[in-house]
């Protein structure tokens, strides 16, 4: 009942109302105060996104802020809590960011539950037990210029979340006193190994907002890392084709981190058909060696297999475009050729089974739309070569003639 | 004889330069067939996709459109829709699911709705849609 009764006064001392009514004099005195700390929120609160939707200071801080009277503004007994620290801000966020009902005035979309997730957190989970080292809100969203999060200056924008995190996860000397399970120390290269990745090219190059960043995989307020049984699970959330194919390779049973396992974690590159097969920068290679191993011959099967396809895609549409080049009709075969190019994606996609027979069947596919256009190509390039001597045939007997032509008039001119 | 000799010369030239600017204008289109300009194949703008009687509602059909497939739908409220049917991710073709009344790729699992829009998966973009008219029984696809 106590709870619930401070928790309504906390809120209607949250209403932006109140906090409108008179100048708000803890921004007049901060703003010219000589401490750059103590200056640095009343100058960066006016773009916040809460003085923009009415909150003030003491929505936060407590105290009063209707006096330029310091010993009054920070009074305890009008609420004044000074700087809130560790779990102290988590709190006041909570107030108003887990009660429903309040955010629906501002955010009727936001969710209400983002304290109960950083609570599930690695970070709250450290808080809990004392560690003031760790990110709470105000370390990833700001604490005076907060900004929405689809704000591309908000810390938590997506393009802006690996720098975020980096701040803490790359530096060597933040981390030093944190551990993984295993006793080792945590690694502080995710960011600079993220930004090597496919998926930071995509965000970051492309602005393709959908690619992931850190908390797309870990979770953002229940930010943790995924376990090595959801790693599927995490990666298919996006790539699904992928998860469900893999799911029934023999390759599930027995990688231990799975999809990382060929593609890695952080650095995730561009996929291409070299890493299959058996050669020294193979993924394949790193495991199977021996050539007696059915891993090692599944995959030099595979990579024959999407080596045949690929060969051959790339040689008709060599022949094809020097067909088209050349002025001939080649839409049926170009069509083909797009039908093949599908084949040759599918087959990358059945890769993940890891089965050279399954693999074979869609390669097979792809190589005998391709043997119909190589031989409509070859049949072109043949009916090209014919209509070529006819010309010359037909333009030699046309200089034929006007040799003959010229040489009679000249007789002609003779003659008279 | 001296008039008679600068006559001969005139028509000469005459004759040659004649006889020059006929070969130009055979061996020009002559070297053109021989070394065309490489120009793109002029987009089809319009083809007969199908017989409307051989579309049922709810399925779908993969005809040619020029160089590349296109899609004709007839969706389960009897409606025609025609896109262009390359998947907007990585060029596959895509085709019409009964099952869900949506368009799907099978390589990575992409979806449209049947208005060519992205449901799900990573197609980037919609599909291209082509505009539908009939002709009696014949269902003409056309770009504009």
């Amino acid at each position: 009942m106590a709870a619930g009764t401070t928790a309504a006064v906390l809120v209607l001392s949250a209403s932006p109302v109140n906090a409108q009514t008179t100048a708000n004099q803890c921004l007049v005195c901060h703003a010219s105060l000589p401490d750059a700390a103590l200056a640095a929120p009343a100058k960066a609160f006016p773009g916040d996104v809460h003085q923009q939707r009415g909150f003030g200071c003491v929505d936060c801080h407590g105290g009063n802020a209707a006096t330029p009277d310091k010993s009054q503004a920070h009074n305890a007994a009008r609420g004044y809590r000074g700087k809130p620290r560790g779990p102290q801000i988590i709190a006041t966020c909570a107030r108003c960011h887990s009660d429903p009902e309040l955010m629906h005035k501002f955010a009727p979309r936001q969710r209400v539950d983002q304290a109960a997730e950083y609570a599930s957190s690695v970070h709250g989970k450290r808080l809990a037990e004392g560690d003031l080292g760790v990110a709470t809100c105000v370390t990833c969203h700001g604490a005076h210029g907060v900004r929405l999060v689809n704000d591309a200056r908000s810390p938590a924008f997506p393009t802006n979340v690996a720098a975020t995190c980096g701040t803490c996860h790359s530096s060597a000397e933040h981390m030093k006193s944190y551990k993984l399970p295993n006793g080792s120390p945590l690694p502080t290269s995710q960011r600079a190994e993220y930004e090597r990745s496919v998926h930071y090219a995509a965000l970051a190059g492309q602005r393709d907002m959908s690619a992931p960043t850190c908390n797309d995989c870990h979770g953002n307020h229940g930010a943790a890392p995924p376990g090595v049984s959801s790693l599927t699970t995490v990666c298919g959330t996006c790539h699904t084709v992928f998860q469900t194919k893999f799911a029934t390779s023999v390759h599930a049973q027995i990688f231990e981190k799975a999809c990382i396992e060929c593609h890695s974690n952080h650095a995730v590159l561009a996929p291409s058909d070299r890493m299959l097969g058996t050669a020294k920068d193979t993924v394949c290679a790193s495991c199977h060696e021996d050539k007696d191993d059915p891993g090692f011959v599944g995959a030099t099967k595979m990579h024959d297999s999407m080596e045949r396809l690929t060969s051959a895609v790339d040689s008709s549409a060599a022949l094809i475009a020097r067909v088209k080049n050349d002025g001939m009709e080649v839409g049926d075969q170009e069509l083909a050729l797009n039908e093949a190019r599908t084949k040759l994606v599918l087959a990358r996609t059945e890769v993940h089974m890891f089965d050279p027979a399954a693999l074979d069947a869609i390669v097979n596919d792809g190589t005998k739309i391709l043997a119909g256009v190589d031989q409509a190509g070859t049949k072109a390039l043949g009916e090209l070569a014919y209509r070529r001597r006819g010309l010359f045939v037909s333009l030699g007997v046309i200089l034929l003639v006007v040799t003959a032509l010229a040489l009679k008039i000249k007789d002609l001119g003779k003659e008279q | 004889m001296s008039s008679a000799f600068n006559r001969r010369r005139f028509l000469d030239a005459i004759l040659g330069a004649g006889f020059i600017s006929t070969i130009a204008a055979v061996a020009y289109p002559v070297w053109r067939y021989l070394i065309p300009p490489v120009s793109g194949e002029p987009a089809t703008q319009s083809v007969v996709a199908a017989q409307a009687s051989q579309v049922k509602p709810n399925s779908g059909l993969v005809f040619k459109f020029g160089s590349k497939p296109g899609l004709l739908v007839r969706t389960p409220d009897g409606e025609l829709q025609a896109f262009n049917a390359v998947c907007t991710h990585l060029d596959c073709t895509v085709q019409y699911k009964p099952d869900t009344s949506q368009i799907w790729c099978a390589c990575h699992n992409g979806t449209y709705d049947l208005q060519g829009n992205v449901v799900s998966g990573p197609p980037p973009r919609p599909l291209e849609r082509l505009v539908v008219n009939q002709r009696g029984d014949e269902v003409v696809v056309s770009r504009t």
